[in-house]
């Protein structure tokens, strides 16, 4: 992927231009305060950007800056206090529990830190996982899900349990899970964050490829080194995410 | 999600999460199997208390037993009538016209005395007073056995407690001892015994061993020369001692006597039969000897034709025929044992004394029956009279014991149907028969609500408990479950997926707790039956068996089932609960916001 970076500071006039064919993602004026009063956290601020259909993003900041909270609007996890979300031009805010779940199961793959595998099914129960949750599941969904699994190299690990697994095994069973619906948006937060420094490459090598089959990826990372690979990055200052203007 | 993925993820919970999920199966397993012992045993006590308590409830509450109240009447000694002391046959007409009474027999005991047996209790002569001719319908009420007298078969006989009292003599080394008349006039036996030489003790006996055991009664051999006389004086009643030559003397007078007009031998040849043991009475107010009705016809029959048959030539004065000799009475009505027995049987803890005494040299004979006119007068019966009757002959018919008139203190009503019990004893009372119902069943009734409170309560603690098991052990796996339910929700899961795996969870391991509950439940009650039945033994023993006259020990079967109808109810109900109860917990589940729940590593 090349990258281009881009430092955005608060009231700066520094803003990224991505020439945009297809509007994947658009987000106008996005807001996110937690708290009342003078206990009040403004996380987000007035943020607005555009991704296109084949555009990787990067969010880049430290821990507590508010990067996942994006990641979480993004996807649907969590509600603006104020501005608009759309994905394929569809507000999110328009959908109702049951159209938003849909969403999340269709359109999106997500990828945490810590894993968050099922602990009582295997690698490859976890993987259709998503699949069966799905209200029409493909007859073939079991063969799908071990090519994912060969696609990370643990087809032998796929009988396995996440204890019997290591971190970095268990993060690319994540990854494979994600994946298994054909999403359009993969969201990774802070993917490679519990990982030593082997497995993060692989983890990142993934990553590529899974980029390289047309997935749209936004990762959030503190990882400087890692926004360089993508083609937008947001950078994060003052406890806040801002980006004032296109 | 489709409810089988759902079901199978839950399964896979519970194989890897065993030790969590027994938060939720051992409570559950727990409760059930002991709504199962509960409810088992509650249902096996009941019936093993309508076993035990021969026949059943049903038969028992058919059947009502009204007591005439003789106790005001002998404190006072005098002022009472005939109609006081017993049931009539106006009071069988009367209580026969009551709605739902089916039959009624007065229970009368035999005009028969001198029932002797040496096989009760070792190298000891019991008396049997009271012999009682009893209908089988009615016998349900003392025993459970065969109640049918058929010739030449060991008789059904239903002993009384009063059977087992020896009488004696104690004169304190004393050679006359007497009573004063104010002690004699209360009519109080107790006092009547401290002071008479003739005294009467309990003896003990083992009911279970002598259930079934066959003994011989001999009836009415001459009665034994007394060995003392009595005199009537003005400050009371003297009794003295005599020799041995004297009694001896009053013996060969009294076969002098006898021989002029019987046959000596023939008249002193003992009736015996064989009986066999089906019941014994311990019972304050029921002092009665039962044997099939049949029975006592044709022992009176026996009775009276022996006499007959010894009879010689030679006629009978009347002068000498209710003096000299006395015997039954027969008023063309009733046939008596004379006034004189019966009164002076009052004494002595109801062993009939022989009125051979030395005033008047009158003697006994077994099977006489005197003619007598009918007395129409209400004047009070005396105790120590020697009767006012004119006698018109001797009567000659062997079966006036069949036709005469039976009049007797307690009276047995049998009901068509256990439901019209209460309105039989409302119209009873109404009539003037004061009844008090349930007051042998009270024991038995307490047994019965107390099992009902039980039950009770062990439903409404089941439901409680189980309602709070599920909720508590719920929000606990809800609690632990966090990240899961945030993960489901980030790859799609709606919130009623969430629910619904969460409802499936509670279910599912109930479940297996109630398989669990069943089986041990199931052996559970097996282990204790042996220790209920007995102390289910030693408390009928103890308590109801005081009240009824025969009980049988109840089987270990009994206490081995199990109340599957009960368990029934009980799993649908468990199921119900369980299934609306986690509902809440799993709402909560639900609503928890997917990123809180992943937040907060």
């Amino acid at each position: 992927m090349s990258a281009r970076r881009v430092d955005l500071k608060e009231n700066s006039s520094w803003y990224c231009i991505i020439d945009v064919v297809n509007k994947l993602i658009r987000v106008e004026n996005l807001t996110k305060i937690y708290g009342k009063g003078n206990t009040q956290t403004i996380v987000l601020k007035d943020l607005s950007f555009d991704l296109d259909n084949g555009e990787s993003l990067c969010v880049i900041g430290p821990s507590g800056s508010g990067k996942s909270t994006l990641l979480h609007i993004l996807g649907g996890l969590d509600n603006p206090t104020s501005g608009k979300v759309s994905i394929n031009g569809q507000l999110l805010n328009e959908l109702n529990d049951k159209e938003l779940s849909a969403f999340r199961n269709k359109t999106i793959g997500f990828v945490f830190q810590f894993f968050y595998l099922q602990d009582y099914l295997t690698a490859l129960e976890n993987v259709i996982l998503p699949a069966k949750i799905s209200s029409e599941t493909p007859k073939d969904i079991e063969k799908r899900a071990m090519e994912l699994l060969g696609m990370v190299g643990l087809k032998h690990r796929m009988k396995h349990y996440p204890n019997e697994m290591s971190g970095g095994e268990m993060q690319r069973v994540a990854i494979a899970r994600a994946l298994v619906n054909n999403p359009q948006l993969l969201l990774a937060d802070e993917p490679t964050g519990n990982l030593d420094k082997d497995n993060a490459n692989k983890v990142i090598e993934i990553f590529d490829a899974v980029h390289e089959r047309g997935v749209n990826i936004i990762l959030v990372t503190h990882d400087e080194k890692l926004g360089k690979k993508f083609d937008t990055s947001f950078h994060v200052d003052k406890g806040a995410l801002v980006n004032n203007h296109r | 999600m489709k409810l089988n993925y759902n079901i199978q993820i839950n399964f896979k919970k519970l194989k890897r999460h065993r030790s969590r999920a027994l938060f939720l199966i051992v409570p559950i397993a727990l409760l059930v199997s002991l709504i199962i012992v509960i409810s088992s045993q509650v249902s096996n006590i009941h019936e093993a208390a309508k076993i035990s308590i021969f026949g059943t409830i049903e038969e028992q509450n058919t059947l009502i037993e009204l007591k005439k109240d003789t106790e005001q009447f002998s404190s006072h000694g005098f002022g009472f009538s005939p109609e006081d002391l017993y049931y009539t046959e106006n009071d069988i007409a009367v209580i026969e016209a009551i709605d739902n009474v089916a039959d009624t027999q007065i229970l009368a005991p035999a005009p028969i005395n001198d029932a002797v047996t040496t096989d009760l209790v070792e190298n000891l002569l019991l008396a049997i007073s009271r012999l009682t001719p009893l209908d089988s319908e009615v016998a349900g009420l003392y025993t459970d056995q065969n109640f049918s007298y058929i010739p030449d078969e060991p008789i059904p006989i239903v002993l009384n407690a009063n059977s087992f009292i020896e009488v004696y003599e104690d004169w304190g080394g004393q050679d006359e001892i007497a009573i004063a008349r104010s002690s004699m006039g209360r009519g109080d036996p107790a006092a009547m015994q401290n002071s008479s030489p003739i005294k009467s003790r309990s003896i003990e006996y083992d009911k279970n061993q002598l259930l079934g055991k066959e003994i011989i009664i001999r009836f009415s051999d001459l009665p034994k020369m007394q060995s003392y006389e009595t005199e009537m004086t003005q400050a009371g009643m003297v009794f003295r001692k005599l020799t041995q030559e004297a009694i001896d003397e009053k013996e060969r007078e009294r076969q002098d006597e006898i021989s002029q007009y019987w046959n000596y031998e023939k008249i002193t040849t003992p009736l015996e039969y064989t009986f066999k043991i089906v019941g014994i009475i311990e019972s304050e107010s029921n002092r009665n000897v039962f044997v099939p009705k049949d029975f006592v016809d044709e022992l009176m029959r026996q009775y009276i034709q022996r006499q007959i048959n010894a009879r010689t030539e030679v006629a009978l004065p009347l002068d000498i025929l209710g003096s000299t000799f006395s015997g039954l009475e027969y008023d063309g009505l009733e046939l008596t044992g004379g006034a004189g027995a019966t009164a002076l049987g009052r004494f002595g803890g109801g062993i009939r004394i022989s009125r051979d005494t030395q005033q008047g040299d009158s003697y006994t004979i077994p099977g006489l029956v005197i003619e007598i006119a009918r007395e129409e007068t209400e004047e009070s019966v005396m105790p120590f009279g020697e009767g006012s009757s004119d006698v018109i002959g001797e009567y000659q018919d062997p079966n006036v014991y069949e036709f005469s008139v039976q009049n007797g203190e307690i009276l047995l009503i049998k009901i068509n149907k256990i439901d019209a019990r209460g309105q039989v004893i409302g119209d009873l009372n109404k009539l003037g028969y004061a009844y008090h119902d349930l007051s042998d069943m009270d024991v038995f009734e307490e047994l019965k609500s107390t099992l009902n409170i039980v039950s009770t309560a062990s439903v409404v603690a089941y439901i409680a408990l189980s309602i709070i098991i599920v909720i508590f052990t719920m929000g606990k796996f809800i609690a632990e479950s966090k990240k899961e339910i945030g993960i489901l929700r980030a790859i799609g899961a709606t919130k009623n997926d969430i629910k619904l795996v969460f409802i499936i969870q509670a279910v599912l391991y109930t479940v297996v707790g109630y398989l669990a509950g069943v089986l041990g439940g199931v052996l559970m009650n097996l282990a204790l039956a042996k220790p209920l039945s007995v102390w289910f033994n030693s408390f009928i023993s103890k308590t109801i068996q005081e009240s009824f006259s025969v009980v049988n020990p109840t089987e270990l079967s009994v206490f081995s089932n199990i109340n599957w109808s009960a368990l029934a109810i009980y799993s649908v109900v468990l199921f119900i609960i369980t299934t609306i109860t986690s509902i809440i917990p799993a709402t909560n589940a639900s609503n928890i916001s997917p990123v809180e729940a992943i937040r907060g590593e």
